[in-house]
């Protein structure tokens, strides 16, 4: 097996360097998300949580005194002044999501035909004026309610319905559905680190291999070309074997909370599927793309994938002619099953049919580009006999 | 050095590898961002999908349901019993079990947009008409006098007025500073033909009678004017094919990409001469770097972006990429201003700096 052994020399000197760069940069990625992110367990929902705001209260009735204070309980206040270039740099710089202003002459106005509104700013790419204004249409209206119903507002009234919410409980543990989020988004981020990883590291040492002189060299020596191709190929699985063993092991250690799961399983089973399938899609490039191109070719291709497969942007959000043109994609396909797997409580066989369905489209990429790179090198070897 | 300078264009017009990392790849990426994010940009207005429910124990007297069921956001599944509305939540059929035996008690299997619909509508339902059983007990004549008070939440919200920003455009400037920091490749070229050891190249252009400090320096010019053509080439095509917008000063534009530019070669030629090793290995360190500085500067996540404002902000103000995002992004927020000065002549420091560590460590190589 000594090019088995080769082959492990090559990617030990070469190769290895660029490979640690995508896992890396995947790691790393995920720990500042996981540990940074304050809405980390809840990256969809819409829950009225601790948004981070600023009230900017220009009116002085007891109307607006009142909203204001509910705000600082519901809500995590910064204090900031009140001109355009406070408000712009509070947004700008993220210290706040959002920022509320109360006008002048709102109290007076409130209950009566001339009613002014509250005034959100946030910024564009932000959608945490929808939770802003849930909450504050719910306490307004209330109090509105108590204005015309009664004549005056009871505001310890107007709080207490506040606090009237719907009984409601999960079916599933907490703690497996609290950190879940992270976990599909670590688990969709492996795309980056697989692709990018494997790519480079078959790339770069096919290169080496397909040297044209070490070819012939190797064509008139004892080593069959068959055992010389099974080498080569059982040295590129163990190496996509290992990467996939490096990025499985870092996510336990980042997120050890239900990692023999059944739901962790099957992300498990999922991420060795789209291993193979990368490992072919490396192979094919390796066939005809030049050393010197390696690095631009892994870069375009992994980011492309990733970018128009959703694992970058939510897949609810990509237009539909990504979403037809995504069938060549089998990032896409990827992050679909594990978005099923995510959603899934049980998984009796009926349940993980579409997962399974996802996993076979990622099987049949990695049989037609792994078919369409013996091919170009059967074709090469004949070349070279000729 | 004017020939070094005009050899050094000539080479780089010739070499495919800088082509490609400084033209092909950020306007190939800025398509793959067009299309990712084509429906973000189109409408803020996302209609929303059904939600199936299960709902066990309807009454007809259940304000809650009949809310629900006039409100057509839901579609309801009749369940026989608990144990069947389980089996269709579990089989992901239903996103909730609803059961109206006393008001509503909601059961989920997982936490999620349509699941905070459901929950902050049955609250909603239940509040209104907790104020108003309240009103009721205390001033019963209101039943007769005011319809209007069964109305529901009204709105007292308007968004303030941010004209027609694009909320997807911090990832166009994130790339720019991606393509700007790519210039890396051309200053660690520059670099490498000149050091010691590295090739018979550097060896031949030692023996030369001009310093390496003004071949460097010669080089660098060069790869500067050529990397600022380059970025002005993405840029255009930004803003012309797709419709990118960078406010209303694209003189601004230009002298912060130039900027950008600089500071991008100058860190990797400072990179270059700092690593003795090979040109792959220093190739690929300048690579992540770029890439994570990237990453950082919210290429591939806006969250990340304000993530490390909030919580690493010391980091945000030197991470390059970051710098020149924010720069055009001010730009197109509030027009010139403070902070686009701010951010450009930060950028502009860090360059410096590099362009002064480069120089001291090719001065010191060449001592030795």
């Amino acid at each position: 097996m000594k090019i088995y052994s080769l082959f492990f020399q090559v990617v030990r000197r070469s190769v290895f360097p660029a490979m640690i760069m995508f896992i890396a940069v995947t790691v790393f990625v995920s720990i500042l998300v996981t540990n940074f992110s304050g809405q980390s367990a809840e990256t969809d929902a819409f829950e009225i949580s601790k948004l981070s705001l600023a009230v900017i209260n220009r009116d002085s009735s007891e109307i607006s005194e009142k909203y204001s204070d509910y705000l600082i309980s519901c809500c995590k206040i910064k204090e900031i002044e009140d001109n355009e270039e406070a408000m712009n740099d509070a947004l700008f710089y993220a210290q706040v999501n959002c920022i509320a202003i109360i006008p002048e002459g709102f109290g007076n106005a409130f209950g009566t035909d001339s009613q002014m509104k509250i005034q959100i700013k946030q910024r564009p790419e932000s959608s945490a004026s929808t939770m802003l204004s849930t909450m504050t249409d719910n306490y307004l209206s209330t109090a509105a309610m108590y204005l015309k119903g009664t004549g005056k507002i009871d505001y310890d009234a107007v709080l207490s319905d506040m606090n009237v919410s719907a009984e409601s409980k999960l079916l599933t543990s907490e703690v497996s559905t609290a950190n879940k989020a992270a976990r599909l988004y670590f688990t969709n981020y492996l795309t980056y680190a697989l692709m990018g990883a494997l790519i480079t590291c078959t790339g770069m040492s096919m290169s080496i291999f397909n040297n044209a002189d070490l070819r012939r060299r190797t064509s008139c020596s004892a080593v069959k070309s068959n055992s010389y191709l099974l080498q080569i190929l059982l040295g590129n699985i163990t190496v996509c074997i290992g990467v996939y063993l490096m990025m499985i092991i870092c996510g336990a250690v980042l997120y050890p909370e239900d990692i023999f799961s059944e739901q962790s399983l099957w992300w498990y089973l999922s991420s060795f599927v789209m291993a193979i399938t990368c490992q072919c899609v490396a192979f094919f490039f390796a066939s005809f793309v030049k050393s010197t191109a390696f690095s631009a070719v892994s870069n375009l291709v992994t980011l492309g994938c990733c970018f128009l497969g959703g694992v970058f942007v939510p897949q609810e959000f990509l237009s539909d002619t990504v979403r037809k043109t995504a069938i060549i994609n089998p990032a896409f396909w990827y992050v679909s099953a594990n978005e099923k797997i995510g959603t899934l409580s049980s998984f009796d066989l009926s349940n993980v049919t579409p997962v399974l369905a996802d996993m076979g489209r990622l099987l049949l990429f990695a049989l037609l580009f792994g078919s369409a790179a013996m091919v170009i090198y059967s074709k090469k070897a004949v070349a070279d006999n000729v | 050095m004017l020939h070094v300078f005009i050899y050094r264009i000539k080479y780089t017009l010739n070499e495919r590898t800088a082509l490609f990392w400084l033209i092909f790849f950020p306007i190939s990426l800025s398509i793959f961002f067009w299309l990712a994010f084509g429906k973000l940009s189109v409408s803020n207005d996302t209609k929303l999908d059904i939600i199936p429910v299960a709902s066990v124990n309807e009454s007809t007297d259940n304000i809650v349901l009949t809310a629900m069921k006039e409100s057509e956001l839901f579609e309801f599944k009749k369940a026989d019993s608990e144990e069947s509305a389980a089996e269709m939540l579990k089989a992901n059929e239903v996103v909730a079990i609803a059961d109206f035996s006393d008001k509503v008690k909601l059961t989920f299997s997982d936490k999620g947009l349509q699941q905070s619909i459901i929950k902050t509508f049955a609250d909603v339902c239940l509040r209104t008409g907790t104020t108003i059983e309240n009103i009721v007990v205390t001033n019963p004549e209101v039943l007769l006098s005011s319809a209007e008070l069964f109305k529901g939440p009204q709105s007292f919200t308007e968004s303030a007025p941010v004209s027609d920003v694009s909320n997807i455009v911090v990832f166009f400037y994130a790339l720019l500073a991606n393509c700007a920091l790519m210039g890396a490749t051309l200053g660690s070229d520059c670099v490498n033909q000149l050091q010691r050891g590295q090739s018979e190249l550097s060896e031949r252009l030692g023996a030369a009678p001009l310093s390496r400090i003004k071949m460097f320096f010669a080089s660098i010019s060069a790869a500067l004017i050529f990397h600022c053509i380059a970025t002005m080439i993405t840029c255009l095509f930004m803003r012309y094919v797709l419709d990118i917008g960078f406010g209303s000063s694209f003189g601004a534009v230009v002298l912060v990409c130039c900027t950008g530019s600089f500071t991008g070669i100058m860190l990797g030629s400072f990179v270059s001469s700092l690593i003795k090793a090979r040109e792959t290995v220093k190739g690929a360190v300048l690579i992540a770097f770029i890439m994570l500085s990237s990453t950082l500067a919210g290429m591939m996540s806006i969250e990340l972006k304000y993530m490390v404002e909030e919580k690493l902000p010391i980091l945000a103000k030197i991470n390059p990429s970051t710098l020149l995002t924010d720069a055009l992004q001010s730009l197109y927020y509030y027009g010139i201003s403070g902070k686009f000065y701010t951010n450009t002549l930060i950028l502009f420091v860090v360059g410096v700096i590099l362009t002064i560590g480069t120089a001291l460590n090719i001065k010191l190589h060449e001592a030795e």
